[in-house]
């Protein structure tokens, strides 16, 4: 393949990656922000990132964390740069895990690193937020509420069906994923 | 030994500290409004289209006709008429002693529309539903601190915090948002009234000496800077009264369902 085309290629793939980020940030805005229920814990983003963690490695990864730690940073009113932090820990821990334990591509990995990585994402957004307030106001540590419990018990159930139904999907169109079952 | 290319790594942590000094030094501005601006319409409309979607679905669900209940609503309709219109013939009276007297004119409140575009983040996980981000902001005139209602009137919260096209909303229920109220009762009674848990709002330090009855509608008393007097917020449901206690505290139900909430206007004075 000519230089030319492998630049185009790239080029093109970028734009599809920067669409592609655009539009999970826009669902998990509004669509799925908008539920109030199960199903309004769902974190979509944060799925996607865990896949392309898992399909094309790190390096498209921190793109993608570039391009939705921004677009999140900018419309939420924390700090910017809280978001952009969140998810790099959450992808460098996934990332460590995927090399180091987790070392297919099968639905038990990607389960394994969304439960992980949903935990983490909580833990550190959470505790950003919390050091925000900790001179200003006498709020309980976030770790000795119930409902924060309550909530990432939910979080976890949902992003694990979603991890299911995702999976099912993008192997009936794809087969760069590993069978369910891990042969020996 | 798990390899860890840290080059990458440097790279990208220089690039978000670059990011991050563009956007403080508010040099990222002109590229986050452009992305806002682009972004909020179609925002707004799935969002409000999830949320039509929802109250179609509560309102099946729900649907069970009580002819007694029906009666109940049809006579409070006909009091509230006939109260309605006392009220608009005093509203006239004090209109015309105002100009007799060459009281100063009120200030007069411009109310800026806003689309609900999401909800917002908050710190103690049950708020996270008592906070809600809009697509209006400082560009349109809105600051920290006015008053956020309804498309009836009926008041939702306050604003949190501004950015220049889009703004935060403390909902009544969240605990950040506080407002002068009072209570419409015999002897009009001044409270603070306070988000509690992301669930319902409470009115403190209301003298043990004032009656205060279930049902008893509370307004903005006008107290407050830029927060007009007499804007409903909600009634009260409990009176949590001690006799060992110098205050007494009233429960108060928001008369609008916070949760649907897609179109709200702001009072910018």
């Amino acid at each position: 393949m000519t230089t030319k085309l492998r630049i185009n290629r790239i080029y093109l793939r970028i734009l599809f990656n920067f669409i592609l980020i655009t539009l999970v940030f826009l669902i998990h805005l509004s669509f799925i922000r908008a539920f109030d229920s199960w199903f309004g814990y769902l974190n979509l983003s944060l799925i996607f990132l865990i896949f392309v963690l898992e399909i094309n490695g790190l390096t498209w990864s921190l793109g993608w964390i570039l391009g939705l730690g921004f677009f999140f940073d900018i419309f939420y009113f924390l700090p910017f740069g809280y978001f952009l932090l969140t998810f790099f820990i959450v992808v460098l821990i996934s990332h460590i895990l995927l090399v180091r334990v987790f070392t297919n591509r099968s639905l038990y990995s990607y389960l394994g690193l969304v439960f992980v990585g949903t935990i983490v994402y909580e833990v550190v957004l959470n505790l950003l937020i919390y050091l925000l307030t900790f001179y200003s106001s006498s709020r309980i540590f976030f770790l000795f509420i119930k409902d924060f419990w309550n909530e990432l018990g939910q979080e976890l159930i949902v992003n694990w069906l979603a991890t299911f139904i995702f999976f099912y999907i993008f192997s009936f169109f794809n087969k760069r994923f590993n069978a369910v079952f891990i042969k020996k | 030994m798990v390899k860890i290319n840290f080059r990458k790594i440097t790279f990208f942590l220089l690039i978000c500290f670059i990011l991050i000094i563009l956007h403080y030094f508010s040099w990222l501005s002109p590229v986050e409004d452009k992305i806002v601006s682009w972004v909020s319409f179609p925002v707004n409309k799935v969002y409000s289209k999830v949320v039509s979607w929802k109250r179609g679905y509560n309102n099946i669900s729900s649907i069970q006709v009580n002819l007694d209940d029906l009666e109940k609503i049809k006579e409070e309709k006909n009091s509230l008429l006939v109260e309605n219109a006392k009220l608009q013939s005093y509203k006239f009276e004090n209109e015309k002693l105002r100009k007799y007297l060459n009281f100063l004119e009120d200030v007069e409140y411009d109310y800026v529309m806003a689309g609900v575009i999401s909800k917002g983040y908050s710190i103690n996980p049950n708020e996270e539903i008592s906070t809600i981000l809009i697509n209006k902001g400082e560009k349109h005139g809105i600051k920290k601190g006015l008053l956020v209602v309804d498309s009836e009137g009926v008041v939702v919260g306050k604003i949190e915090e501004t950015n220049n096209l889009t703004s935060k909303v403390s909902l009544l229920t969240h605990s950040n948002c506080q407002l002068a109220a009072t209570v419409q009762n015999s002897e009009e009674t001044y409270g603070i009234v306070e988000g509690d848990l992301g669930l319902t709002i409470k009115m403190g330090f209301i003298p043990q000496d004032k009656e205060i009855a279930q049902g008893n509608l509370v307004v903005t008393s006008g107290l407050e800077e830029n927060i007009p007097r007499g804007y409903v917020l909600g009634e009260v449901v409990l009176v949590e009264r001690s006799s060992n206690q110098m205050w007494q505290d009233a429960v108060i139900e928001p008369l609008v369902d916070l949760k649907d909430l897609t179109l709200v206007s702001v009072l910018v004075p």
